[in-house]
């Protein structure tokens, strides 16, 4: 702590020029924000895919059959009023 | 919640999975290896930085010319692949030479860099002459082994195109993985040759 260009105990003490220290906050920021650019990556990527996919299926479903079988009994059931 | 319905037999659809597996494990593989040689740049620009002068005083000068010739097969290697992966996807037989091209260039690429990795061995650069010939053989090499792989994949994508076997998963696969030795490479060159 009092004579760190002597012990050279940390890497960071030992580079105390300005150039130096430089480069060690661009390399920290760079190593910290690419694995999130990275999986931030993926994951939007796989989200498109996803939405691309669900606009697929959606074109797959039928209207007709995408209503129970007991909707359609209920719509056929004579609709008279009952006189008795 | 609708199910999507197959208009053709009636039944529910087949689940679509976002990604083929392959093609998502090769993707994990890449991410990982992006870290691994974001470590070595990160290693090798904060050494770099310790110096007034680089490379340091003495030791042989890389051919900065001449690979950017080799870079710029390399990048082309790239492009032709891109084209191969369009070619299959209208018609396969037309596929094989466009996959037979990228192949060769990337053996030519790695073949050049062995033949000036002997060149720089001669003239004193080793990896114990010093942290420069150190990084050099790490960052570089590092990345001809992973053109080797990627150039045994490319080969056997190719041997499956000429049996008629090569699906467009497979492609996709090889593809992303030769994208990765590809994109990385400039980033690579810059950092280290010039």
């Amino acid at each position: 702590m009092l004579y760190p260009s002597v012990t050279w105990a940390c890497a960071v003490c030992g580079s105390a020029e300005e150039k130096a220290s430089g480069a060690y906050l661009a390399m920290t920021v760079f190593l910290s924000l690419l694995p999130l650019s990275l999986i931030g990556g993926v994951g939007f990527y796989l989200w498109k895919r996803s939405q691309q996919i669900a606009r697929e299926n959606a074109e797959l479903v039928q209207p007709e059959q995408s209503s129970p079988a007991w909707a359609k009994l209920i719509t056929d059931l004579p609709t008279e009023p009952n006189t008795r | 919640m609708n199910r999507p319905i197959s208009p053709a037999t009636g039944s529910p659809a087949r689940t679509t999975p976002l990604l083929p597996n392959p093609v998502m494990a090769m993707l994990i593989f890449v991410v990982v290896e992006v870290m691994m040689f974001a470590g070595f740049i990160s290693a090798f620009v904060i050494s770099k930085a310790q110096f007034n002068v680089w490379p340091p005083p003495g030791q042989p000068r890389l051919p900065v010319e001449a690979t950017a010739v080799n870079t710029l097969v390399l990048l082309a290697s790239g492009i032709l692949l891109f084209v191969a992966g369009r070619k299959f996807a209208k018609d396969p037989k037309s596929a094989r030479l466009w996959l037979l091209i990228p192949l060769v260039m990337g053996i030519c690429f790695v073949g050049f860099q062995g033949i000036e990795w002997f060149r720089l061995l001669s003239a004193g650069l080793t990896m114990y002459s010093g942290s420069y010939g150190s990084f050099f053989y790490m960052i570089v090499g590092m990345h001809a082994l992973h053109a080797w792989a990627a150039i045994k994949v490319l080969l056997y994508l190719y041997v499956l195109a000429l049996r008629g076997k090569l699906t467009t998963n497979a492609l996709w696969t090889g593809q992303i993985f030769w994208y990765f030795v590809v994109g990385i490479w400039p980033i690579l060159y810059i950092l280290v040759y010039l």
